[in-house]
């Protein structure tokens, strides 16, 4: 059921309330209008019983029925009475009816005084007695036209005064009714306007109504004070939680492109020198300026070895910082995969014939040409196969594997039979500067950057790395890669 | 190719020193300039066959130098190599929009650098 307005129950309660009244104050009146009329009726009838009765009883006495009929006919004067009669020793002994009625068979009795009332006629019985002797009954036998009338009166009191008088009740009632809702009603609209609109910066008319909506209309317009108090205090916040937001994300951006800038600059500072130091050696391990010694052959060698060691390195930080700044720009070529592998095959050939480690390709026929950054793609399949080359030991195998992948994708795995990988130290494995023990670093060479370069260009590619890695008995990288960069499946 | 004269642009000098020994074990005629303006005067006095043009030089840069070269008619057919950095972005790009007819990415191969300026020079119309 829907709820009904203040003002509908409002007007429905006056209603009511007046209707009520005025139905139980028309009813009692009514009912002791009739009880006076009846009274008065039956009190008149009897009144006019006993003097006949009285008047009658010598006729009756002597049998003189022509007597007895002129003292009933005396009740011509009462229009309200239908009939009067006289009956003695068991028949009519005298009979008075009035004109254009007809009379009920009476059924005539001898007893003592009495009235019946029907819905019709009320009808009073005498005895007629002299000296102590009965001599025979009286009866007179009035219409209730009285309490007819009486009824069409309370019709007509209803109909012209109460029915009008109720109308003008509702009318009346109406005026502190919207005095009531009118105020609640604006009230709601407005609560329904400041949620809606969000505007704390309005207030509710004070209102001549009653004292609780009065109070009900301050108690919301303080309570609108509030919540526009508060809501400047939380915009005010807000504001400065903001400006400090975006000061310390431009401070932070410009630290990080200070960083970037100082980095790549650091890196090519370090490698203008070293590039003097690997092109002399090399220049002089060729032997063109002039003949070297087998000692100062292998120096040079080590000279050449360290400073492509230290290259290596910077040219990884220097990749490393791009990437990760997003600065690296991808250039996709349509490559056959099979080619790309064994390229990066032939680069770590010398470094896997000198630890006679046996290195597999074994390509899925259905891979034929990939579209990513071929020299990207080398670069991070070179970093995984030259770490498996590095964990493992002589004699070892590195197998390179791949295959479909599911939807527009392959996955490039490089296995080793190395010294694999400790469980709890597989999560920092992609770390910079995270390589596992501080002696294997020394022990296989490497950066420490090599992992996370290749994390952040496999990404790059919208691809995948994992690991898997039994302890002592060997690792597998697998690199999840679309056929087609840009377009991931 | 040999006897062809190479003028060396760098403000290494270490650098200078590496390519000019390099090409000069291989018979080419060296020339040396470490900034811009000097490479001017040489060109003006004795112009060479091929500049290996460093890019990033004090006062004018090589690029400047190039389209300056490029732009006249007297010294537009010396061959302009450019040097750049490993990793620059975008640098190979610069080159052959300011004219260079290619480049040569740094660190230098002296292993290879002989036979990449040969190669530049048979090309040569």
């Amino acid at each position: 059921m829907p709820s009904r307005s203040i003002g509908h129950q409002l007007r429905w309660l006056s209603v009511l309330g007046s209707g009520t009244a005025l139905l139980a104050a028309s009813l009692a009146l009514l009912f002791f209008q009739l009880h006076e009329v009846r009274s008065s009726l039956l009190r008149r009838c009897e009144t006019m019983a006993d003097l006949i009765a009285f008047n009658s009883a010598a006729a009756v006495d002597f049998g003189d029925t022509e007597a007895a009929t002129i003292i009933l006919r005396s009740l011509k004067t009462r229009p309200e009475v239908i009939s009067a009669g006289i009956a003695a020793n068991g028949r009519i002994f005298a009979l008075y009816r009035r004109e254009q009625s007809t009379v009920r068979p009476l059924n005539l009795r001898h007893g003592p005084s009495g009235y019946s009332f029907t819905d019709q006629d009320l009808t009073v019985f005498r005895p007629i007695s002299s000296e102590g002797r009965l001599l025979g009954t009286l009866f007179v036998q009035s219409d209730l036209s009285e309490i007819e009338e009486t009824w069409r009166r309370f019709a007509a009191v209803t109909g012209f005064v109460a029915i009008p008088a109720l109308l003008i009740a509702i009318l009346i009632s109406q005026l502190p009714q919207r005095a009531i809702s009118r105020p609640i009603l604006d009230l709601a609209s407005l609560a329904a306007s400041v949620s809606s609109e969000k505007d704390y910066s309005v207030r509710a008319p004070t209102v001549n109504s009653a004292a609780e909506i009065e109070q009900l209309v301050d108690t919301f317009n303080q309570m609108l004070f509030e919540i526009q108090r508060q809501h400047v205090e939380i915009q005010e916040a807000h504001a400065t939680l903001e400006q400090r937001v975006a000061d310390r994300t431009s401070e932070l951006q410009r630290a990080n492109r200070a960083k970037d800038r100082f980095l790549a600059g650091m890196s090519h500072e370090l490698r203008t020198p070293l590039n003097g130091i690997i092109g002399f050696a090399e220049f002089l391990a060729d032997g063109k300026p002039g003949p070297l010694n087998d000692k100062q052959k292998e120096y040079l060698g080590d000279i050449l070895n360290s400073g492509r060691h230290l290259l290596h390195l910077i040219n990884d930080l220097l990749d490393l910082v791009k990437v990760q700044a997003g600065k690296v720009e991808l250039r996709v070529e349509r490559f056959s995969l099979r080619e790309g592998i064994d390229e990066v095959r032939a680069g770590v050939r010398t470094i896997a014939e000198s630890k006679r480690i046996e290195v597999r390709i074994d390509v899925n026929p259905e891979l034929d040409f990939v579209t990513l950054d071929r020299q990207r793609f080398k670069q991070i399949l070179f970093n995984l196969l030259s770490n498996a080359l590095k964990f493992t030991e002589e004699g070892g195998h590195v197998g390179i594997n791949a295959a479909l992948h599911g939807k527009g994708r392959f996955r490039l795995a490089v296995s080793d039979d190395g010294i694999g990988i400790r469980s709890e130290d597989i999560g920092r494995l992609f770390t910079e500067f995270e390589q596992l023990e501080s002696g294997t670093a020394r022990r296989f060479g490497g950066t420490g950057l090599g992992l996370a370069l290749t994390r952040s260009l496999v990404a790059l590619h919208g691809g995948t790395i994992d690991v898997e890695s039994e302890f002592g008995s060997g690792s597998t990288f697998r690199v999840t890669l679309p056929f087609v960069t840009g377009e991931h499946a | 190719m040999n006897g062809a004269t190479i003028l060396v642009v760098d403000d290494n000098n270490t650098n200078l020193k590496l390519v000019s020994d390099v090409l000069e074990f291989d018979g080419y005629r060296i020339l040396q300039a470490s900034d811009a303006e000097a490479a001017q005067e040489i060109i003006k006095s004795t112009p060479p066959d091929l500049i290996l043009m460093d890019i990033a030089l004090p006062g004018m840069d090589g690029l400047t130098l190039t389209r300056l070269l490029k732009a006249s008619e007297t010294t537009r057919h010396i061959i302009v190599v450019a040097l750049t950095a490993f990793a620059m972005k975008g640098d190979d790009a610069k080159a052959r929009d300011a004219g260079c007819d290619g480049y040569i990415t740094k660190p230098i191969d002296t292993r290879t650098l002989p036979g990449v300026v040969a190669g530049y020079l048979r090309r040569r119309p």
